[in-house]
């Protein structure tokens, strides 16, 4: 999972911090239930990526969170055996606000006590934090995503391969466009 | 019968039900207290 790094950039720009929260919930048999979690304030957005069950007894519990428009089937990326196989595999990634909730819901598919003793791994970052990280993202996106940009970028390659004499005159032009890029970043090169 | 509750113990977070199929008991608590109770 590469999403979580992403989150440790914003760490280390201090946009925000990594921390978890603990959720324990007791079922009688068969119970089921659907709620919402959220961060007790307005003011904070968490990013919950993942959520991690401790002694619940395999295939005992039905797990499904709201991820991407719909409710999918819990992955947990520490424990494999949750959850039926990899082809319910997907990274959890959810802007959790209070008006953006997490949903969870989770039945007891046994005739037994279940607890399930959960912990939510997320970043807490404010809003206004909140909104420079999707730039970040939106960049990230776009630098690999872009395909147009792609294809400047092998035409580039063909030309340097074609014209080598030309390489030296391109770094000259394409420097002060990079500097530009990177300072927008708070990066700046060696010598500024 | 009596219909036995769902109890669920948050932390930080806020918990808000949205339907479930027996009673629930919201039960903010933060890992320390569970851990107090616990006896650890």
């Amino acid at each position: 999972m590469l999403l979580p790094l992403l989150l440790q950039i914003a760490a280390d720009r201090g946009w925000g911090k990594f921390f978890h929260d603990q959720m324990k919930i007791t079922f009688p048999p068969h119970a089921e239930i659907e709620l919402d979690y959220m961060p007790p304030d307005d003011e904070h957005v968490w990013i919950t990526f993942a959520m991690t069950f401790g002694n619940v007894p395999e295939d005992s519990l039905l797990i499904e969170h709201e991820c991407y428009a719909g409710m999918k089937r819990h992955f947990d990326p520490m424990w494999y055996s949750i959850g039926i196989g990899a082809s319910f595999e997907y990274p959890l990634w959810i802007y959790c606000t209070r008006e953006t909730p997490h949903v969870l819901k989770m039945t007891n598919l046994t005739g037994d006590y279940v607890t399930a003793d959960s912990v939510i791994w997320m970043f807490e970052m404010t809003r206004s934090n909140f909104a420079k990280f999707q730039e970040f993202i939106q960049g990230i996106v776009d630098f690999f995503g872009g395909t147009r940009e792609l294809i400047s970028y092998i035409r580039l390659q063909l030309l340097l391969q074609l014209y080598p004499e030309i390489r030296d005159e391109l770094r000259r032009a394409l420097r002060a466009e990079a500097r530009r890029v990177l300072r927008e970043y708070d990066v700046y090169l060696r010598g500024e | 019968m009596k219909k036995e509750k769902i109890v669920v113990y948050t932390g930080l977070g806020d918990v808000r039900v949205r339907q479930s199929s027996h009673p629930v008991e919201v039960k903010k608590q933060t890992p320390r207290d569970l851990k107090k109770k616990e006896g650890k």
